[in-house]
């Protein structure tokens, strides 16, 4: 009797399964027919240069901007980064919160790559902090990676091995969220500190290399820029972050020795090598000077 | 019976949860592949990602990125293409895709078919473009997987 009264759901289950199985099937068989047309067009176009999508930017890590400066002579002097008493007015929107965590990562490979260990551990909270703020919280979490930088103070190497994971981390978290003009911010906040910190070693120190980096960054603000402008729907306090990078190129831009590259040039150019005049770097650490203010003013 | 009715029963509830799952949409495992780019980085330093949802289209077509580089630096670039359902074709040229005399610095083309990952090692350029030709595959909403470019340097 029992049997009896639960075959019929049965069947009714079973119905179902094979025809939702059906369904799975028919949709891989459908992408099978595709794949056939798609072979089938794919030789009738072999003609035609296929069209291009508008271009995407691969921006580089804070850390390997500061090892560049690192590896180019920059040498440490405290009180140069941003306090990170500061990290506590930055909650005025993401905007501000994910160019103040740009500042503090800048910050953090700085003092990371000359051995600041207490400096160290104080701009990892505060990065940990705002991108608390910004919801990336969870990549500090990731593998420990929080307590084993602790762990790993004194060691240069390991520590930027680890913020190399971290960066990775908040990559991935940004691109699954879809939140590409976050990451391009960050990168924005990172690269304007960095060139803040080598302009304000170079005024110090007057090492040749240092200059050179800072005119070789310069290659590096047009991707920036173009990386913004390509989210600028996202959030409307992105336009004023352009106007700031456009403001900064054009200055570069406006150098005797830039304008005299030509742009046909079918050879790399050596950004490093472009010559600049003391007049020139001043006018162009001088902008940075104002724009970082800006920024770590919250 | 009581036992076989309910063990059919599970049997197929995950049999139909199963089926749901293999139709599921646009999503690729990014961990596991950012985790197997990693590990092939080594024992170069993470730099950046780009990771590309791609779905085909009438036509074939092309996407582009431009990657900054810098002069004394060595990089290395990974991309795992093992979440990929179609042959996507990736050149490196030294300049755009408007430029009239660029240069083909590496590609794809020539390699095994079903190759999961690429590798490219370089130490040269200011800035290269990365080109991706995708392939056309019927009407727009075909996906096709996802791919994982890593960058590297040292």
């Amino acid at each position: 009797m029992y049997f009896k009264k639960a075959v019929l759901p049965l069947n009714g289950i079973l119905a179902a399964a094979f025809a939702v199985t059906l369904a799975a099937c028919g949709s891989n068989n459908n992408v099978e027919q595709e794949t056939a047309g798609a072979a089938k067009d794919s030789a009738q176009q072999k003609t035609t240069a296929p069209k291009t999508e508008q271009t995407t930017f691969a921006l580089p890590s804070p850390l390997q901007i500061a090892s560049i400066f690192k590896k180019a002579g920059l040498k440490y002097f405290p009180n140069l980064a941003n306090p990170v008493e500061n990290s506590g007015k930055y909650n005025s929107g993401k905007i501000s919160e994910a160019l103040n965590l740009g500042v503090y990562s800048a910050d953090l490979s700085y003092c990371t790559l000359n051995k600041q260990n207490q400096d160290s551990k104080n701009y990892m909270k505060a990065s940990r902090d705002l991108a608390t703020l910004l919801g990336l919280g969870k990549v500090f979490e990731t593998d420990n990676l929080a307590t084993r930088f602790e762990k790993n103070l004194g060691s240069e190497d390991s520590l930027a091995a680890i913020i190399a994971e971290m960066q990775m981390q908040t990559d991935m978290v940004l691109e699954e969220n879809e939140q590409e003009y976050v990451s391009a911010t960050v990168f924005a906040g990172a690269w304007i500190e960095s060139m803040y910190i080598g302009g304000k070693v170079y005024e110090k120190a007057k090492e040749k290399n240092v200059s050179s980096r800072l005119i070789e960054q310069m290659s590096i603000a047009e991707n920036i820029i173009k990386a913004l402008k390509a989210q600028e729907q996202k959030d409307p306090n992105l336009t004023a972050v352009i106007a700031d990078l456009v403001a900064i190129r054009d200055i570069y831009k406006g150098f005797a020795g830039v304008k005299a590259l030509s742009e046909n040039t079918s050879e790399d150019v050596d950004f490093s090598k472009i010559p600049m005049t003391e007049e020139e770097i001043s006018s162009l650490t001088k902008k940075i000077v104002e724009v970082r203010t800006k920024i770590v003013k919250g | 019976m009581k036992k076989f009715i309910l063990g059919t029963l599970s049997f197929l509830a995950i049999a139909v949860f199963t089926a749901f799952q293999t139709t599921d949409g646009n999503s690729c495992e990014t961990k596991v592949l950012k985790e197997k780019a990693r590990k092939s980085l080594d024992p170069y330093r993470y730099d950046s990602s780009k990771l590309i949802k791609i779905s085909c289209r009438k036509q074939s077509f092309m996407k582009e990125v431009e990657v900054p580089l810098f002069i004394g630096e060595k990089y290395k670039f990974v991309f795992n293409t093992e979440a990929l359902t179609k042959p996507v074709i990736i050149d490196i040229y030294n300049k755009d895709h408007d430029a009239r005399n660029r240069k083909l610095l590496y590609s794809t083309k020539d390699d095994a078919a079903g190759k999961g990952e690429h590798i490219w090692e370089y130490a040269r350029s200011t800035k290269v473009y990365v080109d991706y030709t995708i392939p056309a595959g019927g009407d727009s909403s075909s996906f096709a997987g996802c791919l994982l470019f890593v960058l590297g340097y040292k």
